[in-house]
């Protein structure tokens, strides 16, 4: 599968790499007790700002990268790279800090860079398991096909209710028009409707079945279905959007903070040797 | 009977009408969508049972809602006579009472007026299914961090570099510009330059210079008295290596070794003309203390001596002292008089106000603040005394007493010249006797009890001269010992002065007894860690080797 290659690339090729980099800094920063206390301005403490800034130069370059047809290297072997240098630079800024925070762009900027990178986390997680749920989810379908499944049993279930009193009408029309399928960034996340009137028109039509005649019990019966159908597919489609949502949500803010921390990162560097 | 004639209205493509009549007829005319109703209309918006027409008993006909009002001619009415002209909506349907058809009670034209249209339909199911179709973009909010970024942190902090005339403004601000390049909070002297980047960062994109520094610590002393020396050794050597500012509590001053063990490592090798030793540490080869030492009277009487060079070890204060006597004597007599108490260190040894070292003592506030060190010249008048000064006034004291006395003793009426003259050398005998006794006589109370008298008979006033005292108040000028800290030791711990019977002995511990406790710069969890700044300061290059002379100014 794609997430097994990307994390098994060449055999873990790029997790050696970055254990091999987190763990050569580690030992450093562990054996070394400089006198001056641990920061960013020991010898070791520039050594870990230079590759700290130049992972996030490489990783920032996966965007240049993906929009190249032709490139260096596969985009998987990217992909991969991105992902546990990424990880790896959590140790290498970490210890580039020697824990030495204040209220100034140089902390912000590690703070950024934690936070594009847990967020980063969130995508790989979302990317290992999100794709899966959405085919289990879908089925022969698309979102498409679900809509248009919507639509048409929207169809007979007003067609359906026309012959039935006008409290079931209602519901039904009520259905058919306020059920809300995506929406906004918060209904597309969230997943659910709050009141959803798919769902109460079928809680609703369970108990106004009582006292019809004629010819409209058997339509409720059949009303009935079709609205239970409707629930379910709506149901089906709603977690189709938030399973995307959800899958590409992180990327509206991994990318333009990732950019953010490019900011903060050159003010910082500025900041070091402008006032040196 | 009501008997109707429905004309049903659609429209083509041009929108012209096309009518379709329909009879009907029933004692009363439903409306709505069931199958029942005369007029059926169906459409979801129309009720089940949405009106009827009946005839009131005035034969006239009337429409009546079935439960909600109805829309008459744009008003809503429960029940209304049907006039000719009257318009109705039921639902999405138009019905419209028209002039009355012969044959029929009413003639009514229904027309579908508000269809379904297909995208409304739409517009309820399709809403937005992806987060871009919802508004949100990368671009844009990169775009707007990016900006905001760049200015909060770039922009205005370089900006009040380069334009000095935005200080004023920036006063005003809670926050100032650059505020977000400090890089930590400054050492408690430098924080009030905290908002002035450029008084230390001079030039951008240059390491602070000492020049810059000494702008302000205009007196700083060299680490070598040798100012050539100093700066040949120092040349590449920026103050900013040891004094790392922005570093909050940590502070500005490096206490570490490194940087002298860089240098005093290897100091030979680097300088063959040094007479200093290599050194690591405290407690590894740091040799034995250099002490000042008075070895002889004058300039070059004063050397520095080191501990291990014990034969030389020999002070020559010009004092005769016994810390043995004054101990083994053990009484002194302080406070109510008549009470004695056993001599202590601190009755005579009293530290100053810094707590580093101890006073300079004098005869008056030391030695005579018993009756322990009394000049006593003359038993017939008990307390006096010649004051603790120069040979002449010692001399001149006695002079002015015996010859006050001489003139008291003498009768006030009918003196003669030989009364006068034998007054006189009765009180140059006396004066001259006493004399004799307190310069050349060794006992209590006398000068030779604890100075060096000699004598010169060519000088007629005055034959004795004392030799001066130089008693040394420094022994290690070189480095610091705060007294006050050591203060969890006695004295006698350090200082073995029991049995020292000659002021020529020093007391001075040996690097060792330090050793007992204190261990160099590594860190143990039992003993004292002391780096080289523990005791020594660097910028020490006008420290005075010499001391305080000890001399008293009682005149």
């Amino acid at each position: 599968m794609q997430h097994n290659t990307l994390l098994e690339y060449k055999r873990y090729r790029y997790l050696k790499a970055a254990l091999l980099l987190a763990g050569l800094a580690s030992v450093a920063y562990l054996l070394q007790r400089p006198p001056t206390g641990a920061y960013g301005g020991t010898w070791l403490g520039y050594a870990l700002g230079t590759a700290s800034a130049v992972l996030v130069v490489l990783l920032l370059w996966l965007g240049v990268r993906k929009r190249q047809y032709l490139g260096p290297g596969t985009m998987q072997g990217w992909l991969s790279a991105h992902v546990y240098l990424g990880m790896s630079l959590v140790i290498l800024a970490t210890l580039h800090t020697g824990l030495q925070f204040g209220w100034n762009v140089h902390t912000l900027s590690y703070l950024l860079l934690l936070a594009v990178i847990g967020n980063g986390f969130y995508g790989l997680y979302a990317y290992l398991r999100f794709p899966r749920m959405m085919t289990e989810n879908l089925g022969e379908d698309n979102l498409d096909s679900l809509l248009l499944k919507i639509a048409d049993l929207d169809e007979l279930a007003r067609t359906n209710a026309l012959q039935l009193p006008d409290e079931i009408n209602q519901i039904v029309h009520k259905a058919s028009r306020e059920t809300r399928i995506g929406g906004g960034v918060i209904e597309q996340l969230a997943g659910r409707q709050p009141n959803c009137p798919t769902s109460e028109a079928v809680r609703k039509l369970h108990y106004l079945g009582k006292n019809l005649k004629g010819a409209q019990p058997k339509l409720h019966r059949e009303l009935y279905s079709i609205m239970l159908r409707r629930e379910a597919l709506v149901a089906r489609a709603r977690k189709d959007i938030m399973l995307k949502a959800r899958l590409e949500f992180w990327l509206y803010w991994h990318i333009p903070l990732s950019i953010g921390l490019l900011v903060t990162l050159i003010a910082h560097v500025t900041a070091i040797f402008f006032y040196w | 009977m009501i008997r109707c004639l429905l004309v049903q209205v659609t429209r083509n493509q041009r929108a012209q009408a096309i009518r379709k009549e329909r009879r009907i007829a029933g004692d009363i005319i439903g409306i709505g969508r069931a199958s029942e109703c005369k007029i059926h209309l169906l459409d979801h918006r129309v009720n089940l049972h949405h009106a009827v027409i009946r005839a009131e008993d005035d034969g006239k006909l009337h429409i009546e809602a079935e439960n909600t009002a109805l829309n008459i001619n744009d008003e809503y009415d429960q029940n209304a006579e049907l006039t000719p002209g009257m318009r109705i909506l039921i639902g999405p349907y138009q019905l419209i009472v028209e002039a009355i058809a012969p044959g029929h009670e009413l003639t009514l034209t229904c027309e579908l007026i508000h269809p379904i249209s297909g995208s409304s339909e739409a517009a309820a199911t399709r809403m937005p299914t992806t987060l871009s179709g919802a508004g949100l973009s990368t671009r844009k909010f990169a775009l707007w961090l990016t900006a905001a970024l760049t200015l909060a942190f770039l922009v205005l902090p370089i900006a009040h570099s380069f334009f000095p005339a935005l200080n004023k403004w920036e006063e005003r601000l809670p926050v100032a510009l650059e505020e977000s390049w400090n890089a930590g909070q400054m050492s408690p002297g430098h924080r009030a330059l905290s908002m002035k980047c450029e008084t230390c960062h001079q030039r951008p994109f240059t390491p602070v210079a000492d020049t810059a520094c000494i702008s302000c610590h205009k007196n700083i002393a060299n680490h070598i008295k040798d100012d050539a020396l100093h700066a040949k050794v120092f040349r590449n050597v920026r103050c900013a290596e040891c004094h790392l500012d922005h570093r909050g509590k940590t502070g500005l001053v490096r206490h570490d070794t490194t940087q002298c063990v860089a240098c005093h490592g290897n100091i030979k090798a680097r300088h063959a003309s040094t007479k200093l030793s290599n050194i690591h540490d405290f407690s590894t080869d740091h040799p034995a203390f250099q002490l000042t030492v008075r070895t002889a009277p004058g300039d070059s009487g004063l050397q520095r001596i080191r501990q291990t060079d014990k034969s030389r070890l020999i002070e020559q204060s010009g004092l005769k002292f016994s810390h043995k006597e004054h101990l083994d004597k053990a009484l002194i007599e302080l406070g109510a008089p008549g009470k004695t108490r056993d001599i202590q260190c601190d009755d005579c040894h009293k530290m100053d106000d810094a707590g580093a070292r101890f006073k300079p003592m004098t005869m008056s506030m030391t030695c005579q603040q018993s009756r322990c060190h009394a000049l006593d010249f003359e038993p017939k008048v008990a307390g006096r005394q010649v004051p603790h000064a120069a040979e002449q006034t010692v001399m001149t004291t006695l002079r002015e007493f015996y010859a006050s006395r001489a003139i008291s003793k003498t009768y006030a009426d009918g003196v003669t010249v030989d009364d006068l003259r034998r007054a006189r050398d009765w009180a140059s005998a006396q004066a001259a006797r006493n004399a004799r006794l307190l310069f050349a006589t060794s006992g209590e109370g006398t000068c030779l009890e604890c100075h060096e008298v000699s004598y010169n008979a060519r000088n007629k006033e005055v034959p004795w001269t004392v030799a001066p005292v130089d008693v040394t108040d420094h022994w290690l000028p070189k480095s610091r010992f705060p007294h006050i800290k050591h203060q969890t030791a006695k004295c006698t711990d350090c200082h073995k002065v029991a049995d020292s019977d000659k002021s020529t002995d020093i007391a001075i511990p040996a690097i060792s007894k330090c050793r007992e406790c204190h261990v160099g710069s590594k860190q143990t969890k039992t003993q004292v860690s002391s780096n080289c700044d523990t005791c020594h300061s660097f910028h020490n290059a006008n420290a005075q080797p010499a001391r305080q002379m000890a001399k008293e100014t009682e005149e």
